[in-house]
């Protein structure tokens, strides 16, 4: 998978909630850490459930997590 | 003994108790022989799957390196197994056929083989999942892949059948002397394999790429 038009900061609100990990995060959003490191790595670009369900473990917008690649 | 040094030997050898065991043509070593052939084969696969875990269970301790995940793991692990059927059955395929067309004696000691690699890859696949119990095993990410790897196998799939049409429909009939009925079956078979080999093969190099570059 290559890189996708979909910008994300997660990794930056993993460390601003307490240095969340990415299991952690991957446990609270119920997929796999490989693809918390795909998102991270810009190589994926969730479905509107994920990215609305990453956005509420971090209690912000979808538009705060994703922005659009300008 | 290091792990390379340990992949270094027992890669290779795994291979060997591949060949002996399913490539060679069946020698009678009596049964003591025979169990100590079998017994070494599959304990030198048992050591390289060990060495493998170890491998991952580093990697996941270690933190830095991306881990395998689930799905990654489920597609290597059927490259393999998929390769050593389609390996065996394109080598024996041949003593399959009987002078007539028909099926050989031979089909059934080969058939009881090829279920034996299944068998070893569904106990394979269990011992993982009892491993995974805890953890996601799939994800929309993990469809997203098999999805479009599963697109690439039915192409293969439909370009080898449209072949294999284009082949019967259109060949004078004194050129398809050879394509007597087990002939065909085995034909269809290996191509069904195949791209189920084609399958595991995309869907473990998509893994592997965002793995890398990650």
């Amino acid at each position: 998978m290559s890189g996708t038009p979909v910008d994300n900061v997660i990794r930056k609100l993993r460390f601003e909630h307490g240095e969340m990990t990415q299991q952690a995060l991957a446990n609270a959003c119920g997929i796999t850490r490989q693809t918390v490191i795909a998102l991270e790595a810009g190589k994926y670009a969730p479905s509107l459930e994920l990215a609305f369900r990453i956005a509420h473990a971090f209690g912000v917008g979808v538009e705060d997590v994703f922005q659009w690649k300008q | 003994m290091s792990r390379n040094l340990r992949y270094a030997v027992l890669i290779p050898l795994s291979v060997l108790a591949f060949y002996v065991l399913f490539v060679l043509p069946d020698i009678d070593l009596g049964w003591p022989g025979g169990l100590a052939m079998l017994a070494g084969a599959w304990l030198v696969w048992y050591l390289l799957w060990a060495t493998m875990q170890e491998s991952a269970a580093a990697a996941k301790t270690d933190g830095s390196a991306a881990p395998v995940s689930p799905g990654e793991q489920r597609a290597w692990i059927g490259l393999v197994f998929t390769a050593a059927i389609l390996a065996y059955y394109a080598l024996r395929s041949t003593q399959m056929v009987a002078a007539d067309g028909s099926m050989a004696p031979e089909a059934s000691a080969i058939g009881r083989h090829i279920g034996m690699l299944v068998v070893a890859w569904l106990v394979v696949m269990q011992l993982l999942r009892k491993r995974w119990r805890d953890t996601v095993e799939q994800d929309e990410r993990d469809r997203q892949i098999e999805a479009r790897a599963g697109g690439w196998a039915r192409i293969a799939l439909s370009v080898f059948v449209i072949a294999l049409a284009v082949t019967f429909a259109f060949s004078p009939l004194d050129r398809l002397a050879w394509a007597k009925p087990m002939t065909i079956s085995n034909l269809l078979m290996i191509g069904l394999i195949a791209s189920s080999l084609l399958e595991y093969l995309a869907t473990g190099v998509a893994y592997w790429r965002d793995r890398r570059g990650a």
